[in-house]
């Protein structure tokens, strides 16, 4: 797949169907602060992509922009071919942090419920979703603490929860803003696994500050810094991201950690 | 000892024949308890207190103007409970838009809403021939309960207890994250407009009972009181139900009895149980 796209930057390469993203000379601004500008790519079913760039560099802005939370400025996005408030209903979103009451009395499970909602859900909650709502908790290693309320979990389990909400969608399409961000490796692990076994058709969208993790898991990225722009991770030369980091890839290469033009990434002892 | 007393004495009035207004009141307490315990859980879990007691003010507009188009323009059709239905439905949209949409600051909006809607009812009741005591409409009289305020308040109690029934996971889910329940496809928008609509139909099926100015106690104190012990918002609707029911049945009898106003000594007795409560909670935490 990385090859066979090597030669394009729009990630323009026959596929067959329909894109399942569809970005189309969109732009967006914050009042007069340009944030995405004529961002233009598309994304397939079964592709896993990581969104990567600098802090305020609008990773943020492109997920909500592809949700429809937010509308573009010019353009057009498409999701499975429809408008993004229609499409939108068939993508799990897993967001950075959400703002929450913490007194709000909800349980893990009430919230991972709250991914089997959809506009017709009248009445009470059926047996299927409960036992759904508490498979996805217990693949996210939450199984003992379903009945706890959601504010007396820690940060790394409320971001599990979250996940879980996320999968028991049954989505097509995944977008998670930093998954990693306040888990433990053994969260991240748990949570590459369950993603794994979701299977081939699932199409997934990452967020992500961790080059290391993009070079190991995913064969493509969207580099955005105003400017977006879809490569194969191969491609991602240090050229590139110096561009897109400015001073920052110092910061990475401190990490021990930063990719090379091969795609591959150097461990420093 | 002597709260046995007071409340076998109470009790003993209620099967009195001459004292009808006074079973009508408890039957209108009991009944507008449901409403009141169930929405009031949605208002204090979403922090919508303030927007609830915008709404419940306002009511005075559209009474003032029921009664002046009931005396002035002949309109004997329009009861009071009518003109504050529409006017707290009405008060609940302007609210629900504003607070969704402006991009003001939406708290003083909503204060002058609040405001607004008072001095329409004032000027209004100022208008209209005859003695109006408006004291009457903002704290409550138990003298003004009707049989058909009980009708109302038995059909708007029930339209309300079906809309949750049908809508309340929607609901859950806007209060505690709006944006996502919007990209599962709920509505967000309209169903917060939906929950500012049930508290302004809740809000009035109770105004003649405790007034428009102490009924927004009674909506929020007992899912206060519950919130401090309940583990989910089910557990939290139904305490707060009991805990209504508890206060406008000891509320009414204590006032009956020591002959006080029964709105405040309802609210009173509530404030005392929720500062009670709260003390306790704070001890046990330490």
């Amino acid at each position: 797949m990385m090859s066979e796209s090597a030669h394009s930057d729009c990630g323009c390469q026959a596929h067959s169907g329909e894109p399942v993203v569809c970005f189309d000379g969109v732009s967006f601004s914050y009042g007069r602060t340009p944030v995405i500008e004529d961002a233009d790519f598309d994304i397939y079913q079964g592709e896993s992509v990581c969104v990567i760039g600098p802090n305020g560099g609008g990773k943020s802005t492109l997920l909500k922009l592809m949700l429809g939370l937010l509308t573009p400025d010019q353009g057009e996005i498409r999701l499975f071919g429809q408008t993004t408030k229609l499409g939108r209903a068939r993508v799990g979103y897993v967001p950075q942090q959400i703002e929450f009451d913490p007194l709000f009395p909800v349980s893990a499970l009430d919230v991972a419920l709250m991914g089997r909602l959809s506009k017709k859900s009248f009445g009470f909650v059926s047996q299927a979703d409960r036992a759904s709502a508490y498979e996805a908790l217990a693949k996210m290693g939450l199984a003992d603490q379903a009945k706890q309320p959601f504010a007396s979990l820690s940060g790394g389990q409320r971001q599990a929860v979250l996940i879980a909400r996320a999968l028991v969608a049954e989505s097509e399409l995944l977008l998670l803003d930093e998954p990693t961000a306040h888990v433990d490796v053994a969260a991240e692990e748990r949570l590459m696994k369950s993603l794994k076994a979701l299977g081939d058709e699932l199409t997934v969208i990452t967020v992500s500050h961790d080059l290391a993790f993009v070079s190991r898991s995913v064969p493509k990225v969207v580099c955005v810094n105003r400017c977006v722009h879809l490569h194969p991770t191969a491609r991602l030369s240090e050229a590139r991201i110096r561009e897109l980091y400015g001073h920052e890839v110092r910061m990475v290469q401190h990490d021990h950690e930063h990719l090379d033009s091969h795609g591959g990434h150097h461990h420093h002892a | 000892m002597e709260a046995t007393i007071i409340m076998l004495e109470f009790f003993k009035a209620l099967l009195d024949p001459d004292l009808g207004f006074l079973r009508n009141a408890l039957l209108l307490g009991l009944i507008g308890s449901i409403p009141l315990g169930a929405v009031g859980t949605f208002v204090v879990a979403r922090r919508i207190s303030y927007l609830a007691a915008a709404i419940a003010h306002s009511v005075l507009g559209g009474i003032g103007a029921a009664l002046y188009a009931r005396e002035v323009l002949g309109w004997s059709w329009l009861h009071p409970m009518l003109g504050a239905l529409l006017a707290a439905l009405t008060a609940a949209g302007v609210i629900a838009a504003v607070s969704l949409r402006s991009k003001q600051r939406e708290d003083a909006i909503i204060g002058a809403i609040w405001v607004t809607g008072m001095a329409v009812g004032l000027l209004f009741i100022s208008r209209t021939p005859g003695y109006i005591d408006p004291m009457a409409y903002l704290f409550g009289d138990i003298l003004l309960v009707t049989r058909s305020d009980l009708w109302i308040a038995t059909g708007v109690g029930a339209l309300i207890i079906a809309i949750l029934l049908l809508w309340h996971r929607q609901i859950v889910a806007v209060c505690f994250d709006a944006e996502f329940a919007a990209i599962r496809g709920v509505h967000a928008d309209r169903i917060y407009l939906l929950l500012l609509l049930l508290t302004a139909l809740t809000v009035v099926t109770l105004v003649s009972l405790v007034g428009i100015v102490l009924v927004i106690a009674l909506l929020t104190l007992p899912p206060a009181i519950a919130s401090l012990r309940a583990r989910s918002l089910g557990q939290m609707l139904i305490c707060s139900i009991v805990l209504t029911a508890c206060f406008v049945l000891f509320g009414l009898g204590l006032s009956y009895s020591l002959d006080f106003p029964t709105g405040p000594t309802i609210i009173l007795l509530a404030a005392l149980v929720y500062l009670v409560a709260n003390g306790s909670n704070r001890l046990c935490a330490k």
